[in-house]
């Protein structure tokens, strides 16, 4: 053995000895029936087998948590003085490879004033569908109004890794748009830079360029978009959207489009397609994405016009329009598939499955601005059958929305202001074969009161299955360059 | 030096930082207070974590850090003096080594003049001073590896990098440090065979550092290279120190030394009015102060946006958290911290966790009360203000509150104060805040007419006539245009020497003598 490898040893058992003096060890302990009350809410959740570790806290005031997190034979342990659980990534690694379509058990054991306390065990149940790697999000204040110094951030949801895609300091503080992947395609997505001089950014596998898409006669540029199966395809809607405030405190903010069309940008031809059917000055089109094949293009429509102060009498239809991606041609009609209608039943936010047997969309009780109504909830339904499934395990009673799948489409990320109604945080729900939606989780950071202490909401958050290749040096250089 | 020069030269500095410390804490204690206000520290692993995403995280940690204690003015004074002196005392020895006695007195003395200058700017963080205090420290430092029977390797050109590091825009201070020691070494000794690669050395780490670092920093070159910012050197503000601490009185609650500083402010502006303004409205005495001030500003007309002042955001604030409206409190508090530094502003956080517990959001409110148990002037708060360990004065002033802000919903599109007030009466007749501002912002728009119809509505009709100096002769103005009849008059006006007055003032329009009455405003004003 060498002098460095002894020196090596001798300092991790010195360590391993530091760390036990310090870490107290639970005696005495006296069981209770309940249910530790932990943040983030991990008990009985559902994660992906590739999640990173689920650290989280006691919310007491506790002097020292004595966690053991098993499966079968094999455990994990995370013992520290304070309320917070943390676990090693390479021995959680291990346990989530051992539990891989089962379950692991955790039993939290804290020293509340000079008596320990055993909780009640729950579980974590652990899917061997893994979750598309890397999240994107906008990092901004609760507050669209305004805003400064905002970010558009990748997480590696593996481990804690986060890195920055495009920085204020590197766009000249405008605003940006949320980051969004193309399906079945990680590294081919866009983002929008507003402003003068802005405009979409595409990023073509590391390669950047400007799009510029905008004609006389679109109401704006692009607001909400999506790609199209191949890639070749960007739907987007433009939209004059309008802030408004409620003046009762609870209902803060409201915002609602006074003119919305929808287009789609063909990238190989370089040309606006139209149809009259979806650019209808005399309704609110709006939320367009494509379906799984590409066949077809999902959006919201209501009527307008929409006057202030009878907001509350807008409600949103989803509807379907044909599309042949060959030719670039619309259908001559149009489908309702979820007629708006008063009493919770403003529709949102159209998410098709990557298999195409399921859509993802949002409902509130009126509008187009779910972030800020309590009452916005995720529905899903069943293309095949046409069922829909209220999610109760997945909403809250605080705003929903803003949902994406993974690749596999046995995923889906959303943004929940649960925790107090006004910070959006990323939460993911497995997807069984059968359409089961399994209850949410928080998505882990290393430190568990991370969340507590943060003052940025997650905007937008959007998976992708490998990182993206630029940077925000890419990003200003491809906006100097425009076409 | 002689022991005696030493002596003297000492005992100089030491005067001049007690002056200056004084002059901090007795001439701009509230531009130390914007400091810790426009920031927040948290003692957790993730916020200081997040110094490391960026450069300088040893000067702008330990600024930060030290700012929190700015809240006691003596404490920030001292700080931001030993800052100075330290900067200024590494500056002087390091020019000592240069440069002849005289000469680098002199510089030295223009150095720390250069550094007080920059203090006066309220946008000066102590970040600033700490980052070129270690800047210079590291400049000062001369580190040589043997190489050799009696040669020595020059390596200090590598603490650029580290001085770019911990201390970001410094760095440039370190290498010029370097570069001119390289330089004297060798005209004045020639010992260093090395000099020009270590002087290219030193350039090249300077500038490549943060070009090689700025990506995983996600910043430009330009900004990357001088970060945290260079500050810009300034003359004392004494009328911003002026404008903060009526802000600061008002935040204290000290109402009445609020309206004191406001009445004998040097020079009075729409911000010494409106916290005139406010703080009488606290006192139930707007009507009876509202022509006391010579500018008139209720804040009732004003707006704010992306390119509002900050100090006029904390205003707004102010307004619409007094007045009930907490939507609109929100609003600003939320838009104050967007454009603090670093999005943070600990007032505003203290501010959104008191708007959330009069709206009765109890978990929007322990997000801001966890944030503040983490500081270290607020943990007490925080504590006295979190549900179920509260005040009862802090109960007995949030129950207040929610009885005097809006219970029916609309849609607001814009900040049009008049709409608010009307809404806030319509939820509660008894908000007299409300009121006296509607009824005083109709009369400094000399509207009579919408003044008579809101005194009907929000007072007449509810039988809750107010008898206010200024509304009797504003009423009398309306009453005596539109030629009303007696009843009218027994109606709305208390006969006493009012009435009289105003008769008198009817035959001589204008009189000076009467300038303390709205009828002289509505005429001359």
């Amino acid at each position: 053995m060498t002098v460095i490898m002894k020196t090596k040893y001798f300092l991790m058992v010195a360590w391993a000895l530091l760390l036990a003096a310090c870490t107290p060890s639970p005696e005495n302990v006296s069981e209770t029936d309940t249910l530790p009350d932990i943040y983030p809410d991990y008990i009985g959740v559902t994660v992906p087998e590739n999640i990173a570790p689920l650290n989280f806290l006691l919310r007491e005031n506790c002097k020292a948590l004595h966690v053991v997190a098993s499966c079968g034979d094999y455990e994990i342990k995370s013992g520290k003085k304070g309320n917070e659980a943390i676990f090693n990534l390479k021995e959680w690694k291990k346990l989530m490879d051992k539990a891989s379509g089962e379950s692991i058990t955790v039993t939290v054991t804290a020293l509340l004033g000079n008596n320990w306390t055993r909780y009640k065990p729950f579980d974590i149940n652990v899917s061997a569908d893994k979750i598309d790697p890397y999240l994107s999000y906008r990092l901004i204040e609760p507050d669209y109004e305004v805003f400064s110094r905002l970010r558009i951030m990748e997480r590696n949801v593996e481990d804690f890794s986060e890195r920055v895609l495009c920085d204020y300091n590197a766009v000249g503080n405008r605003c940006m748009n949320c980051h969004t992947h193309a399906p079945g395609d990680g590294d081919l997505s866009f983002l929008y830079v507003r402003g003068e001089g802005g405009g979409m950014v595409l990023n073509d596998h590391g390669k950047l360029r400007l799009l510029n898409f905008k004609t006389n006669d679109m109401v704006s540029g692009a607001v909400y978009a999506q790609f199209d199966p191949t890639g070749r395809y960007i739907v987007f809607s433009t939209n004059v959207i309008i802030p408004a405030f409620h003046s009762r405190p609870d209902k803060r903010l409201e915002v609602f489009d006074t003119k919305s069309d929808i287009y789609v940008y063909d990238l190989l031809k370089d040309k606006v397609l139209r149809s009259p059917l979806i650019a209808d000055s005399a309704k609110l089109e709006t939320f367009p994405t494509f379906s799984a094949d590409g066949k077809s293009i999902y959006y919201c429509v209501a009527k307008g016009p929409v006057r202030p102060s009878a907001i509350d009498s807008i409600h949103y239809s989803l509807c379907r329009i044909g599309f042949d991606s060959r030719l670039g041609e619309f259908s001559s009609s149009t489908d309702t598939i979820i007629p708006g209608l008063p009493g919770k039943r403003s529709v949102s936010h159209p998410r098709v499955s990557p298999d195409g047997k399921r859509l993802l969309y949002t409902v509130s009780d009126f509008g187009t601005f779910p972030i800020w109504h309590r009452e916005a909830d995720l529905q899903m339904v069943d293309l095949v059958s046409g069922e829909t499934d209220s999610l109760k395990m997945v909403n809250s009673p605080m705003s929903d929305t803003y949902h994406s799948w993974s690749s596999t489409g046995r995923w889906f990320v959303f943004a929940s202001k649960r925790d107090n109604g006004l910070y959006g945080k990323p939460y993911f729900a497995h997807v069984s074969t059968d359409g089961k939606v399994s209850k949410p989780f928080l998505l882990p950071q290393k430190s568990p009161s991370f969340y507590d202490y943060n003052l940025k909401s997650f905007n937008v958050p959007d998976l992708g299955s490998v990182p993206v290749s630029f940077s925000p040096a890419d990003v200003a250089e491809a906006l100097t360059k425009r076409e | 030096m002689s022991k005696a020069k030493f002596i003297i030269i000492s005992g100089i500095c030491l005067a001049c930082c007690v002056v200056l410390a004084t002059f901090y804490a007795m001439a701009y204690p509230s531009h130390l207070l914007w400091q810790e206000q426009n920031q927040i520290f948290l003692n957790t692993q993730s916020w200081i974590a997040t110094y490391f995403t960026k450069p300088a995280w040893l000067g702008c940690l330990s600024g930060d850090w030290l700012t929190r204690f700015y809240i006691n003015p003596i404490t920030g004074a001292v700080i931001l003096t030993l800052a100075i002196a330290y900067c200024s005392a590494c500056f002087a020895i390091g020019i000592r080594r240069l440069l002849p006695g005289g000469a680098s007195f002199l510089l030295a003395a223009f150095f720390t003049i250069l550094l007080v200058a920059f203090s006066m700017s309220a946008s000066t963080t102590l970040a600033f001073y700490t980052c070129m205090a270690g800047g210079l420290t590291l400049g000062l430092l001369n580190i040589r590896i043997p190489s050799g029977k009696n040669r020595y390797l020059d390596i200090s050109p590598v603490l650029t990098v580290a001085a770019y590091w911990a201390f970001g825009f410094a760095a440039l201070i370190t290498a010029a440090f370097i570069i001119a020691f390289t330089l004297k070494r060798h005209f004045c000794n020639r010992g260093n065979r090395y000099w020009r690669v270590s002087i290219l050395c030193t350039v090249f780490l300077a500038m490549a550092t943060p070009a090689f670092f700025c990506k995983s920093y996600a910043l430009p070159y330009t900004k990357a290279i001088l970060y945290p910012g260079i500050a810009r050197p300034s003359l004392p503000n004494f009328e911003s120190e002026e404008r903060l601490a009526i802000s600061d009185s008002f935040y204290r609650k000290d109402y009445e030394k609020t309206k004191r500083l406001a009445l004998k402010a040097g020079s009075p502006n729409e911000i010494s009015a409106f916290y005139y303004y406010l703080a009488s409205a606290l006192q139930d005495s707007l009507p009876d102060n509202l022509l006391k001030y010579d500018i008139k500003n209720l804040g009732t007309l004003t707006t704010i946006g992306e390119t509002s002042p900050l100090p006029v955001i904390n205003m707004m604030n102010d307004l619409y958290f007094e007045l009930g409206d907490m939507t609109y409190a929100e609003r600003a508090a939320m838009m104050r911290n967007v454009f603090s530094p670093r999005n943070r502003n600990v007032r505003m956080i203290k501010r959104l966790a008191e708007i959330n517990l009069v709206s009765g959001d109890t978990l929007a409110a322990l997000k801001y009360l966890r944030i503040l148990d983490r500081t270290h002037a607020y943990a007490d708060w925080s504590k006295l203000h979190t549900p179920g360990s509260m005040l009862p004065e802090v109960e007995k002033d949030i129950l207040r509150r929610r009885d005097l802000s809006n219970g029916k919903d609309n849609i607001r599109l814009g900040d049009n104060c008049r709409n608010i007030l009307l809404e806030l009466l319509e939820s509660n007749p008894r908000n007299m805040l409300a009121l006296d501002y509607l009824l005083c912002t109709d009369l400094l728009l000399k509207d009579m007419d919408t003044f008579k119809m809101d005194y009907d509505k929000y007072c007449m009709e509810r039988g809750t006539p107010r008898y206010k100096k200024l509304y009797q002769e504003a009423l009398m103005i309306y009453l005596a245009g539109t030629g009303a009849s007696d009843e009218e008059w027994d109606r709305y006006i208390v006969p006493d020497q009012l009435v009289e007055s105003f008769h008198n003032y009817s035959n001589q329009r204008g009189n000076p003598a009467f300038r303390d009455s709205y009828w002289y405003y509505f005429d001359k004003q």
